[in-house]
């Protein structure tokens, strides 16, 4: 019995390892992107992007109570936000959807879910953030091809 | 009122472009005050039972200080000048003044007077100082002046430089060059605080950047704003003067459309717009999946793009433009194993796309397209991947007035439907009737809602 409940303990130990705690995470930012490249870009290649900061305790509590979610086919992707935080140190790149409550860790390659009560709150606060980086209109220098 | 500003706007513009530290106080009697107070208050109560608001200002309740208005001279002509008071608590801060909050009765006035036809004519002239002036008042006025019509229709945007440059809004000026690029943009942010609710409604406005503003030169700045004012057949093109504050989420269907007329004739033009943000920009692929996954994974924590298709539609009149951006999703999250969730519909005003084609349609057409996407928030009305999906409620948004778009099914594993990815290449393949193509697409602030009347 002892034994059983050591390896129960360990397991859920582990698990809970795994998943993100997305509250110490600082410096979120957004990043004046919503398409189809939304996975494509490297995330040293952010920086070409406008980007505008969400604000540190809004962010905390969204994600305070996200959970680490394996769905058994992927989740659609119509279009979501392109943000990075810092978590121990390091730079991270996530994605969160513009529909439904999920969003994607790069670094660990997993899913995770807002509480749904929370999700068209949250959609809100991310779009009013973009629209706020939007209205800046600032204009990029035409590319130029060699 | 407009077709009558152009003959008195440069009477007007000569009194507001020398700034308020210019306006004399009256030596007309009484009795021609009285009589100027009674026909203002005539055209204040007709214009409230003819027409509604269009910004978020505008639509306030607020009290005209008729007692304490003002005589001045308008041209040839005399004038009214009243201070305006809101019933609620309005606050404004701009991002050209440190952020400091001002009081809008303190900004905003009303403007009376008479043109040289005799037609009554009402302005709302609200002053936006910026940090020079918040400074030193006693200085000529810096910052942005703007006149509106009673409805808050912009009628000009002043910049007011402290190099003592007058400088005029153009919303249509062409692409900046590059060494305009380095621009400061213009906002507004406004609080109108409910003590009752003990709740703060915040709305900002899009003012333009300095690129947009140009200087006329203080020896002909009359003649040229006077050419380009409203009803002079001079200048055209909307003003990007207010962009709705967003929600991904549209609660309110009837409210995000309400600012739509249904009128026909030619002076209004409706305008419907597809667009595609193809999966793979270019191609049919219906899914694409992500470059940090396994290449063509479908395994559960890869994420895969579908795209999405979306609508813009768009009323211009005279000088005012109505954007409002607006695509189907599911409420809730979907995958082909759980491919159908209540329907929801969504501000797609930042959503990039790549290739778009645009309708012109008259207004019945117009409003029937309105009326079949509002069922998108219906309880019961289900997103479905494989049969009504964005693409498919596109399609079909657009085939209830006889645009008909090609209906190709794309297929993936578990599921096939019509997808962004063909609905692009259709768009890009087939000549269209009434479409005309856009292959540069949008980006996520090239497409903003414009117009407020909510």
């Amino acid at each position: 019995m002892k034994k059983r409940a050591f390896v129960f303990f360990l397991v859920a130990g582990i698990l809970t390892s795994c998943q993100v705690r997305w509250e110490n995470a600082t410096k979120w930012t957004l990043y004046g992107y919503q398409g189809s490249r939304l996975f494509k870009i490297p995330i040293d290649s952010l920086k070409m992007l406008d980007t505008v900061q969400l604000n540190q305790d809004s962010v905390t509590s969204y994600l305070s109570s996200a959970k680490v979610v394996h769905p058994k086919e992927p989740f659609l992707w119509m279009g979501g936000y392109v943000t990075t935080c810092s978590l121990n140190g390091h730079l991270r790149k996530v994605e969160f959807s513009n529909y439904g409550n999920f969003f994607y860790d790069e670094n660990e390659k997993h899913y995770y879910q807002l509480s749904s009560e929370k999700a068209e709150s949250w959609l809100a606060f991310v779009q009013n953030n973009l629209l706020t980086l939007a209205r800046k209109k600032v204009i990029t220098p035409p590319q130029t091809h060699p | 009122m407009n077709r009558h500003l152009h003959l008195i706007l440069p009477a007007v513009l000569s009194i507001f472009l020398v700034g308020p530290a210019c306006n004399k106080q009256s030596t007309h009697t009484a009795a021609s005050r009285q009589d100027l107070i009674r026909q203002a208050l005539n055209l204040v109560d007709s214009l409230s039972t003819h027409g509604y608001p269009i910004t978020y200002r505008a639509a306030q309740p607020k009290t005209i200080r008729w007692d304490l208005s003002q005589l001045i001279s308008v041209g040839q002509q005399q004038g009214l000048l009243a201070p305006i008071v809101f019933d609620n608590d309005l606050l404004i801060k701009t991002n050209f003044d440190k952020n400091q909050l001002f009081h809008l009765n303190y900004l905003a006035k009303l403007l009376f007077f008479p043109d040289s036809t005799g037609k009554n004519t009402i302005m709302i002239i609200t002053d936006f100082p910026d940090s020079n002036y918040f400074n030193d008042p006693t200085r000529p006025f810096t910052g942005l002046r703007f006149m509106e019509d009673w409805y808050g229709h912009p009628v000009q945007k002043l910049l007011f430089t402290p190099e003592g440059k007058i400088k005029r809004f153009t919303p249509n000026k062409t692409q900046p060059t590059l060494a305009e690029i380095t621009q400061t943009c213009y906002s507004i942010v406004g609080y109108n605080y409910s003590p009752a609710l003990n709740e703060t409604y915040t709305w900002t406005e899009d003012v333009g950047c300095n690129t947009n503003f140009t200087d006329d030169g203080s020896g002909n700045a009359l003649g040229s704003l006077g050419s380009n004012s409203p009803g002079s057949g001079g200048a055209s093109g909307a003003s990007s003067f207010t962009v709705l504050p967003g929600n991904s989420v549209i609660k309110s269907i009837k409210t995000y459309f309400q600012c739509f007329t249904n009128v026909g004739g030619t002076d209004h033009t409706y305008t419907v717009t597809v667009c595609v943000d193809q999966p793979d920009p270019g191609t049919r692929t219906p899914w694409s999946f992500s470059g940090s996954g396994s290449s063509g994974s479908s395994s559960g924590d890869n994420p895969v793009y579908a795209g999405h298709a979306f609508l813009i539609l768009t009323e211009t009149y005279g000088y005012t433009t109505i954007t409002r951006n607006v695509g189907f999703y599911p409420a809730g999250n979907v995958n082909p194993a759980s491919n159908t969730s209540q329907g929801a519909l969504n501000d797609d005003e930042t959503h990039a796309y790549n290739i778009s084609g645009s309708f012109t349609v008259n207004s019945a057409q117009f409003f029937t397209i309105l009326n079949f996407i509002s069922q998108g928030n219906s309880q019961g009305y289900l997103y479905d991947l494989n049969t009504n999906n964005c693409t498919t409620f596109v399609i079909n948004a657009v085939a209830q007035v006889g645009i008909t778009l090609p209906r190709t099914i794309g297929t993936w594993v578990d599921g096939a439907g019509n997808d962004p990815g063909d609905l692009g290449e259709d768009l890009r393949q087939n000549n269209i009737t009434g479409m005309t193509l856009n292959l540069s697409g949008g980006t996520f602030n090239s497409h903003l809602n414009v117009g407020q009347c909510n």
